[in-house]
């Protein structure tokens, strides 16, 4: 056994990197329930491929066959009713994971100095999934992976000046039709796990040079023992592997009582349109995006048009996903983690909760009066908690922070 | 170019004002389906061949699935039974020789002919001759459309016809328990009422000016509004079925897979709680 792992040391950094990122890796030791979101997305990312991978192998990019293709799994091909509840459930559960996961971020300051290339990394691939749920959504080729990407990609023909032919370039054509469904399947299958994966690299090497923060926000690196081992640390194995694998269990429970029980969780996570074909002459009568897009696609609707023109409020969408980046440079918080900050930053973050979950409801309801104004005081609330975040993180009392973590 | 970014901005105005065409709030009852129930299935199986199969495809549903799921299981017990009697020396009943022959796949007149044939027989043989049994059944009592039990169910109404007929083609039915929800199809079912401005005379409340004739108005004549129901709740309870034939194992091995990762969770709690018992007092507590 030994002479073995000799072998291959010598040839590659095994032990090193087991030991580096494993077995040495010094982790603070007061972890809390929102520290298992990460782990959770790697495993979810893990079951997103492999069920993708089975699902590929019977799915058909066809105008004339996907919706067919998705129905023969469904029936025909052995367990593949399961393994396509996996995926679908998947996705959703993705987004659960992810938004507690950047949550975590916002209770304890995680993205603030010397993280902000974690953050930055883990937004960029928030972005990517996003750019592959909805590709994926569109495979099925129901009337809402239909009309929903009309949409979508409609959104891209409001940019001045060239809008109009940049939607003939992403479609390759002149509507969504069979180069799109093509084309999204290759990137959803392909490009797009490529990068996902490459990201999740990034940022678990990103994370693992400056080291994890925890939920009092103290560095347990300026606290070391003789050794260089901070005091503060436990090694990630085993102890938060073991640690790990009671999250990932009871999350593999409350997954599959969903997964089992209601799969298409009464069309949140399969909308009922989409058991109804592609159908380019019949417009559904509400077209809304799954629910993990709709805080965005609130923020959408939201902004009139100006100037007869859309393209206000698709600049609108994407800055709202785009701020998120600036966040490390507009907190002026002196701490990190909620625990010790001021009110002023508490407040704020209850109220960007609120209004997160508000515009994410009002982009799954029809338009009514009352919604547009909601979604318009939402909004203003929104790009306040970042606009005016370098003012409300710089004023008020905090509290001291503790030399070492407290082990709450 | 121009066209298209009206197109564009046309689309996006759709969906800001979408709903402007949304449906009123119809009342729709409750279905009360259940798909455990499959003399209910059965039924409904046997109403949808009969009534709406020859208009409506379930094209993604095939003859020869619907056998396994909703009559393998009583011919298999059948049998079984006519077994029991058979070796118990009870007299044989019409229907346990017919159970019997069955399984030998060859017509049996008696207990003896049956006992010496079946004692030659493997149990895999049998199973598969019972699930033989089952096609012919099927071939014979529910096939009216096609002629090869492994086929998708299609209507026999050509779309030409259809559409001089009825004005549009009548819809697959595969999936609309799924799209459309059990409560609706229950609902729209038992909503047609008189309207002679109507081509058939008939209209419905749930989908107004429905190019779908009363197709079921002689079943409500003849039968009370109590028997009515349930034939329209079996009907809806096997197009469920349909929509999701998956439905039929996958509650009960959500039980198992949650019983499994139950216990898998006490053992992954122990085993952590016993690693970490070095952070709270031993080794990794924390050093001052």
């Amino acid at each position: 056994m030994d002479n073995n792992k000799n072998w291959i040391d010598q040839r590659f950094p095994l032990t090193k990197v087991w030991n580096e990122h494993l077995a040495e890796y010094y982790t603070p030791r007061n972890f809390n329930f929102w520290y298992f979101f990460g782990s959770l997305a790697m495993l979810v990312l893990v079951m997103q491929i492999v069920t993708g991978i089975f699902l590929t192998m019977h799915f058909k990019p066809d105008e004339l066959k996907a919706f067919a293709s998705v129905e023969y799994i469904m029936r025909d091909v052995n367990w593949g009713w399961l393994i396509r509840y996996l995926h679908s459930t998947g996705a959703s559960a993705f987004f659960i994971v992810i938004y507690l996961h950047m949550y975590r971020g916002l209770l304890y300051g995680s993205y603030k100095s010397p993280r902000e290339l974690i953050w930055i990394l883990g937004m960029v691939l928030y972005i990517a999934l996003m750019a592959e749920a909805f590709m994926g959504y569109v495979l099925p080729w129901g009337q809402m992976s239909y009309w929903g990407a009309k949409v979508i990609i409609s959104l891209f023909g409001s940019v001045p000046l060239i809008g109009p032919d940049l939607l003939v370039w992403i479609l390759g054509d002149y509507a969504v039709g069979d180069p799109a469904l093509n084309r999204f399947f290759s990137l959803h299958v392909i490009a797009l796990p490529l990068i996902l994966v490459i990201l999740v690299f990034l940022h678990i090497v990103a994370l693992h040079t400056v080291g994890s923060n925890n939920p009092d926000g103290v560095e347990i690196k300026k606290n070391k023992d003789k050794n260089g081992i901070p005091k503060d640390g436990i090694p990630f194995h085993p102890y938060y592997s073991v640690k790990d694998i009671v999250g990932v269990v009871v999350f593999l429970m409350i997954f599959s009582a969903v997964v089992f029980f209601a799969p298409a969780m009464n069309g949140y996570f399969l909308e009922h349109a989409n058991f109804i074909e592609a159908n380019p002459l019949k417009t559904p009568e509400h077209i809304a995006p799954l629910w993990y897009l709709t805080p965005f696609y609130s923020v959408l609707r939201a902004i009139p048009p100006m100037f007869n023109s859309q393209f206000p409020g698709v600049v609108g969408m994407f800055s709202a996903l785009l701020i998120l980046l600036a966040l490390p440079w507009l907190d002026r918080s002196k701490v990190k983690s909620i625990r010790y900050r001021s009110w002023p930053y508490k407040v704020a973050l209850g109220v960007f909760v609120v209004s997160f979950i508000t515009l994410g409801w009002l982009g799954m309801e029809p338009v009514t009066k009352t919604n547009s104004i909601l979604a318009r005081v939402f909004t203003v609330i929104y790009f306040g908690f970042f606009i005016l975040m370098p003012w409300f993180t710089s004023i008020g009392k905090t509290k001291e922070v503790p030399k070492r973590v407290t082990g709450k | 170019m121009k066209k298209l970014l009206t197109t564009a901005s046309v689309l996006v105005g759709l969906t800001i004002s979408f709903n402007l065409l949304a449906n009123s709030d119809i009342h729709l009852d409750h279905a009360d389906t259940n798909i455990r129930d499959q003399k209910s299935l059965q039924n409904g199986a046997q109403l949808f061949m009969n009534y709406c199969s020859g208009c409506h495809s379930l094209s993604f549903m095939r003859y020869n699935r619907i056998g396994k799921d909703l009559f393998l299981g009583d011919i298999v017990s059948a049998y079984k039974q006519a077994k029991t009697n058979l070796s118990n020396d009870n007299p044989l009943s019409h229907s346990d020789l017919q159970a019997l022959s069955n399984a030998i796949d060859n017509p049996v007149n008696n207990a003896k002919e049956a006992e010496k044939m079946l004692s030659n027989l493997s149990d895999d043989v049998i199973a598969e001759n019972l699930s033989k049994a089952t096609d012919e059944m099927i071939e014979k009592n529910l096939m009216f459309n096609a002629d090869k039990v492994g086929s998708p169910i299609i209507a026999t109404m050509s779309k030409k016809g259809a559409e001089a007929w009825f004005g549009t083609t009548p819809p697959d039915l595969s999936l609309v328990a799924r799209s459309k929800g059990t409560d609706w199809i229950y609902t729209y079912l038992r909503s047609f009422y008189k309207d002679d401005s109507r081509p058939f005379g008939v209209n419905n409340k749930v989908l107004v000016n429905a190019s779908m004739p009363d197709v079921l108005w002689h079943l409500k004549q003849s039968k009370s509004t109590k028997d009515f129901n349930q034939d329209v709740r079996d009907i809806t309870n096997f197009l469920d079925y349909v929509g999701e034939p998956a439905k039929l194992v996958r509650v009960d091995l959500g039980y198992k897979v949650l019983g499994f990762l139950f216990i898998l969770f006490i053992l992954a709690y122990l085993m952590k709680k016993e690693y970490w018992k070095d952070v709270k007092y031993g080794k990794w507590r924390a050093k001052d």
